[in-house]
């Protein structure tokens, strides 16, 4: 008998001894990237509200001792520093120009290209290439959803090309180009205005991740 | 042409898809061996260049490590002995807005956020708690 109430005693102990070790917490670093916003987190707790908004702040959600409690510290802990250098390379993203109604790219734009893909694909294990080509809002989506694709070709011409003169260690299938975004031109548009002939949309938006 | 018309049916192909089947993000840099992915309720093993769906369920054992980038360029680092459930991912990558929800079971993720967090639409649950993202990076840490 007094050694089953010893061992609830002994239970209860360590269940309230885990209680206060375990932890869930989260912690506000420093932007990862440089034009970045430190931003800030808002926290719904099942019992009240709560924000973190300033870099090395930190609360824990749950625990019996200061839950909620804001804490905020000098400097980031050594162990989320070593985290974060694990995270991937950060994306990147370039945009190529297309004259009006044109196809193809220039040889300046396409030797920026060719350029600019040796450049950034080397060293980000599992490489994706995105290809986002659009067009500006003169004429029929019909018309430029057609001159889109031709222009998201070519770049995965150019990505292809590269491939097979072995400059660039990519897989096919690691290649993507997407629907073309005449919207993205129209979207522009304010009630009524006629759309005009504008280069900023006339691009093929290449994202390497 | 023949080319042209391919890649044409190749888009309309990812457009017709349902969202769930759609990738949503890589595994990227991960320790030798990978991790476990569990999706539809089989056990995959997440390799670099893994393609990750929405409902995917990522899990790191001891000594097992991996970084995530998702479409909306949001970054993450899955520590060991995590499991996070990607809930809900959607990005429109024309309109370049969605939403995401993630779930942290157990472990620790780091979070570089990425565009779904300048439209306020990117959560993340704890056993007890929602965060709200708005832009930042933070670290998320769950202790079972």
């Amino acid at each position: 008998m007094m050694r089953q109430a010893l061992g609830l005693i002994g239970l209860g102990f360590a269940l309230v001894l885990a209680g206060c070790v375990s932890k869930e917490r989260v912690t506000l670093l420093s932007p990862a990237k440089t034009d970045q916003s430190i931003g800030g987190i808002v926290i719904d707790y099942e019992d009240g509200q709560g924000y973190l908004g300033d870099t090395s702040q930190q609360v824990k959600l749950r625990g019996a001792n200061a839950p909620h409690l804001v804490k905020q510290f000098d400097n980031a802990d050594p162990f989320y520093t070593d985290l974060m250098r694990e995270l991937p390379p950060t994306a990147v993203r370039e945009y190529f120009y297309f004259g009006f109604g044109e196809k193809t790219l220039s040889p300046a734009e396409m030797d920026k290209l060719q350029s600019w893909l040796v450049q950034n694909i080397e060293n980000r294990p599992g490489v994706h290439i995105e290809i986002a080509a659009h067009t500006d809002a003169v004429g029929t989506q019909e018309v430029n959803d057609r001159v889109s694709a031709q222009r998201a070709e070519v770049v995965v011409d150019q990505v292809n090309a590269l491939i097979d003169a072995g400059k660039i260690d990519v897989e096919a299938a690691d290649i993507e180009p997407l629907p073309g975004s005449f919207w993205w031109a129209r979207s522009a548009l304010k009630p009524g205005e006629v759309p005009r002939p504008n280069r900023a949309y006339r691009v093929v938006v290449v994202t390497v991740r | 042409m023949r080319y042209l018309l391919a890649m044409m049916a190749a888009i309309v192909g990812v457009l017709a898809q349902p969202v769930a089947a759609q990738e949503i993000g890589r595994i990227k840099n991960v320790t030798p061996g990978g991790i476990e992915v569990v999706r539809d309720g089989g056990k995959l093993k997440g390799i670099s260049g893994f393609r990750l769906r929405e409902g995917d369920i990522v899990v790191t054992g001891k000594g097992q490590r991996a970084g995530i980038t998702f479409v909306d360029d949001t970054r993450m680092v899955i520590a060991p002995g995590s499991r996070m459930i990607i809930s809900r991912y959607r990005f429109d990558r024309a309109r370049r807005t969605g939403e995401s929800e993630m779930r942290i079971d157990r472990g620790t993720v780091g979070v570089d956020s990425g565009e779904l967090s300048r439209s306020n639409r990117m959560k993340f649950s704890t056993p007890t708690s929602t965060l709200g993202v708005r832009g930042t990076t933070f670290v998320i840490e769950v202790d079972e």
